[in-house]
């Protein structure tokens, strides 16, 4: 076939203008490191990417929002830390200030003690974060929880929770009432004479530890021999002989009956009655019931038959370290859910990544030696131009 | 004839060979160029009687090797060519556009989505909410420059659709002029007038570059030319103009009319840069643009709508975050500016009562009623008790009650939908529950009215509808809808590159065939210029030897 001499010329020239186009976007490959430069180059993939860089941002997210939570955790973990300390501190003080040996002025010192640390237990109860949130009062973070030891719950029950993954949320926060209120239980001493008053006076010497009432305890005096008779859930259990006075170990008595050692005192009539139950109050402030202690024991109040009783204080001080610390340790679990979240995201992120860079990432020694195929195809179709048009017939004429 | 006329028509003819390869020479560059070719034949012979002596060379014509199918084709493909070629310049620019990372609106939602989650772990933080609303901002940017980018794109199309039907009526003037002169110069006579028959294949080969084009030759020499579904732009020596008028919905991109009436032919024209201008207009620049603005329109329609369900920091109902209400990518701006505007909390929360006894729970899902919504949200408390003989919540809230069933065995964690369940009620409770753990029996959950500075819930839920499939029928979150947007461009991006190489690889064998037929090739003309120089100078020798001839005859008188 003939060829003419221009198309010889153009052909020459637009195939080393291809090989330079080509060779133009491999070295923008190689200098940008990225294998797809636009879209267009590979359709699906840049759509995959655009899926799996919105999957990597969220996870960095995640991430974020884990750090967050941690970190919102850490600081209620810290300061419920510091509150079992000093609930603990409390507790021992007021065993000591229970004691018997006290004096009067023993007692108003460690009252103060006490008072002192209630304050600071009330601190920690109005702990604020670094945006000025009260981390104890619910949603209602701009409100202090607890504005005196005697006032009650001012914040609301509302959790906030982070979003720590798909679908995982973590609550950062505690309402100040699920951890600083607790049951309130009070042993209280009532008369239940059927006919008058009595006239003998029960008298509560003292306390175990394991004293909780569990349904209501009847003691009655009954002469034709002096009968002491204590009945609990329609169980009668009898001390006969009985003299005014008489200390009576309930629990020896019958082991199924709680920790008291009781007496009935002054003049005994037959019919005498008294009930002892425990009054229990759903929820009381921590900050109160130290509070109401305070009072008694600077009053010098806390004999084993006054009200509060020294055992229910220190029960219902147990108590509310028992919710205190159960509150930690929900924490703790939080905490541990966050990690273990954490990790599930390290390792989506770790393989979204390997999968964006085999979509993105050019792979250099590919690039390479296609750059150099090219620079060698380049410089070939230069020669074989020059030599083509150096070849002419009126060379020779 | 005597000798000496002989080796004249040969010297004679020899020149006019000489004459034509020299012409072919000189035209070596020349585009639209057809090889010509002397055709030698032989002069009439003299009969002197008893037989035919001859009588020397004569030039026939100057032949144009011309194939007129290889042109038909060249114009054929060269349309198809320039038509991808120019659906690819543009597509290229789109799929930039929307690919890069500066621009991408991907990366604009996930930043919006991020710092909607930073504003739900900090909740009270003016900082983290001032973040949030620059951050919406820079998504509405981005939609906005995107839509503008695209306008751009509209309207550099409608310049060059100006230009383009300027140079087809320059062209197709030309085309008519040429016919003209053609009709002139071979006026009766049969010789064909080879370069002006060049020149005008020429302008149709680069009115065929604007526009496909079919041709109809006339008797008389003429050539008739046609576009569209048949519409003549030349008819012998008249052209008949194509103009630019607006298209009849949108009066700011241009169409094309036709002839003095300005019928409207846009939608017949095909091929060529115009063809491709009003491809890549509709399918890749508008279609972009519409879907854009429905993804524009869902985005603020959705974050609206969540976001007017929400409780502000001073405790007033959210508004809109973004405006208008019927936003598109050009006009969607952010609508606040006051961060504490920005609402984050929920109307109504749940309380447990203190007296409980169990380990149930209820939260607020979803808040159901349609924007915009009054304050207070409950016209009473509602509250939710369970009794666990019958595994059974009473919804109550003072006037009317309702009952749904809940084993704590078995469904912990269902939702339940309280505005279906009171839709009978003189107020329903539009609120969707999420109900688990396992309550005692009589505890006691209150539904109440709530604006609580530290709640965090309405951005939870905002920040939800980065990852919700919402949108086409419920198929696709608003990245997946961009993915969309961006693979549609790419694929079309990448059709246009693959059709533009096809189409470029059958014109460069067309022109390959063609230029074989009529391209000058200097090797065989500088074969020529020897072959008829050779001739010449033997035909100088005839008149040399008749010379002699003569001489001698002299010489012997």
């Amino acid at each position: 076939m003939r060829i003419s001499t221009s198309h010889i010329f153009n052909q020459n020239l637009s195939a080393m203008l291809t090989q330079q186009t080509e060779m133009g976007r491999t070295q923008l490959q190689v200098s940008t490191g990225k294998k797809i430069l636009n879209p267009s180059d590979d359709p699906a993939g840049s759509v995959q990417i655009l899926n799996l860089q919105r999957e990597i941002s969220l996870t960095d997210q995640y991430q974020a929002n884990a750090d967050k939570a941690e970190n919102k955790l850490s600081i209620e973990e810290g300061s419920l830390k510091s509150a079992t300390a000093l609930v603990q501190r409390i507790r021992e003080l007021a065993i000591q200030g229970l004691n018997d040996s006290n004096t009067q002025n023993d007692r108003t010192t460690l009252a103060a003690e006490i008072s002192q640390l209630n304050e600071q237990l009330l601190t920690i109860a109005n702990t604020r974060d670094s945006n000025g949130d009260y981390i104890f009062s619910g949603f209602s973070s701009d409100i202090q929880p607890y504005s005196t030891v005697g006032a009650s719950y001012a914040g609301d029950s509302g959790q906030r929770n982070m979003q720590v993954g798909p679908g995982v949320l973590i609550a950062t926060n505690d309402a100040g009432n699920e951890i600083f209120e607790s049951q309130h239980v009070q042993t209280a001493v009532t008369d239940n004479n059927v006919g008058p008053p009595s006239s003998g006076v029960l008298n509560i010497i003292s306390t175990g530890s394991a004293h909780a009432i569990p349904s209501a305890i009847d003691i009655a005096f009954s002469t034709g021999p002096d009968t002491l008779t204590v009945t609990m859930g329609g169980t009668p259990y009898a001390v006969t002989p009985y003299v005014a006075g008489q200390p009576v170990s309930l629990k020896q008595l019958d082991p199924s009956l709680p920790d008291f050692t009781i007496s009935m005192d002054g003049t005994l009539a037959n019919g005498d009655s008294h009930q002892m139950n425990t009054q229990v109050t759903p929820s009381k402030s921590i900050f109160s019931t130290i509070n109401d202690f305070v009072t008694a024991l600077s009053s010098n109040a806390v004999s084993a038959n006054d009200s509060p009783n020294d055992g229910d204080f220190l029960t219902n001080i147990t108590a509310s370290l028992e919710t205190i610390v159960n509150a930690q340790s929900e924490i703790g679990s939080r905490l541990n859910a966050v990690d273990q979240q954490r990790d599930v995201s390290s390792g989506i992120s770790f393989a979204v990544e390997k999968t964006l860079s085999q979509l993105k990432d050019l792979d250099y020694a590919t690039a390479i030696s296609r750059l150099s195929l090219q620079t060698l195809g380049l410089q070939a179709a230069q020669q074989s131009f020059s030599r083509v048009q150096n070849l002419s017939l009126f060379n020779f004429l | 004839m005597s000798m000496l006329n002989i080796g004249t028509t040969a010297l004679t003819a020899t020149q006019s060979a000489l004459s034509t390869t020299s012409h072919n020479i000189s035209n070596i560059n020349t585009e639209g160029y057809n090889r010509q070719r002397a055709e030698f034949s032989t002069y009439p012979p003299d009969f002197n009687g008893t037989s035919y002596i001859g009588s020397g060379v004569q030039i026939g014509t100057v032949e144009r090797l011309f194939d007129g199918f290889l042109a038909t084709q060249i114009r054929t493909f060269t349309s198809q060519e320039s038509q991808s070629d120019t659906i690819l310049n543009f597509a290229h620019q789109v799929d930039d556009l929307l690919g890069s990372d500066e621009l991408s609106l991907s990366n604009g939602l996930e930043g919006f989505f991020n710092a909607v989650h930073e504003v739900a772990n900090d909740p009270t933080s003016i900082s983290t909410r001032q973040v949030l609303l620059t951050k919406a901002e820079v998504l509405a940017t981005r939609f906005n420059t995107l839509s503008q980018q695209l306008d751009g794109f509209t309207d550099q199309v409608n310049t060059n659709l100006q230009t383009n039907v300027t140079d087809v009526n320059n062209l197709t003037q030309g085309i008519a002029d040429m016919n003209q002169s053609i009709i002139e110069a071979s006026n009766g006579s049969n010789v064909p007038p080879n370069d002006l028959l060049d020149k005008r294949d020429k302008l149709i080969t680069d009115l065929s570059k604007l526009v496909s084009v079919t041709t109809v030759p006339d008797g008389n020499g003429s050539i008739g030319v046609f576009v569209g579904s048949g519409q003549a732009v030349v008819l012998g020596s008249t052209a008949i103009d194509l103009n630019i008028i607006p298209n009849a919905v949108d009066p700011t991109l241009n169409d094309i009319g036709y002839g003095p009436t300005n019928i409207n032919i846009t939608s017949q024209i095909s091929g060529g840069s115009l063809g491709g201008l009003l491809t890549v207009r509709s399918d890749i620049i508008l279609s972009s643009k519409s879907e854009l603005d429905a993804l524009a329109l869902s985005v603020a329609t959705q974050l609206n709508d969540q976001h007017r369900k929400g409780i502000t920091l001073t405790g007033a109902l959210g508004g809109n975050l973004f405006s208008p209400a019927a936003a598109d990518a050009g006009s969607i701006r952010l609508a606040i500016t006051d961060p504490r505007a920005l609402a984050v909390a929920f109307p109504v929360s749940s309380t447990e009562a203190t007296l409980n006894t169990g380990f149930g729970q209820i939260e607020i899902e979803s808040i159901d009623g349609v924007p915009p919504l009054t304050l207070p949200y409950l016209a009473a408390n509602v509250t939710l008790t369970f009794n666990s003989t019958t595994n059974q919540y009473t919804v109550a809230d003072g006037t009317d009650t309702a009952t749904f069933s809940y084993d704590p065995a078995s469904q912990s964690g269902l939702q339940v939908d309280l505005g279906a369940l009171t839709a009978a009620w003189t107020t329903p409770v539009e609120l969707t529950v999420k109900v688990s753990g396992s309550p005692a029996n009589t505890d006691v959950f209150t539904l109440g009215n709530s604006a609580a500075v530290g709640d965090n819930r309405n951005a939870l839920a905002l920040a939800e509808l980065q990852t919700s499939k919402i949108l086409n029928g419920g198929t696709q979150t608003f990245g997946d809808a961009y993915g969309v947007v961006v693979a549609n461009v790419a694929t079309r991006t990448n059709q246009a590159d693959i059709s533009q190489r096809t189409q470029q690889g059958l014109l460069d064998q067309t022109v390959l065939r063609y230029e074989s037929v009529s391209g000058v090739n200097l090797d065989e003309e500088a074969a020529n210029l020897i072959r008829f120089q050779q001739s010449y100078q033997a035909a100088a020798q005839i008149i040399t030897v008749a010379n002699t001839v003569f001489n001698s005859l002299l010489n012997a008188i």
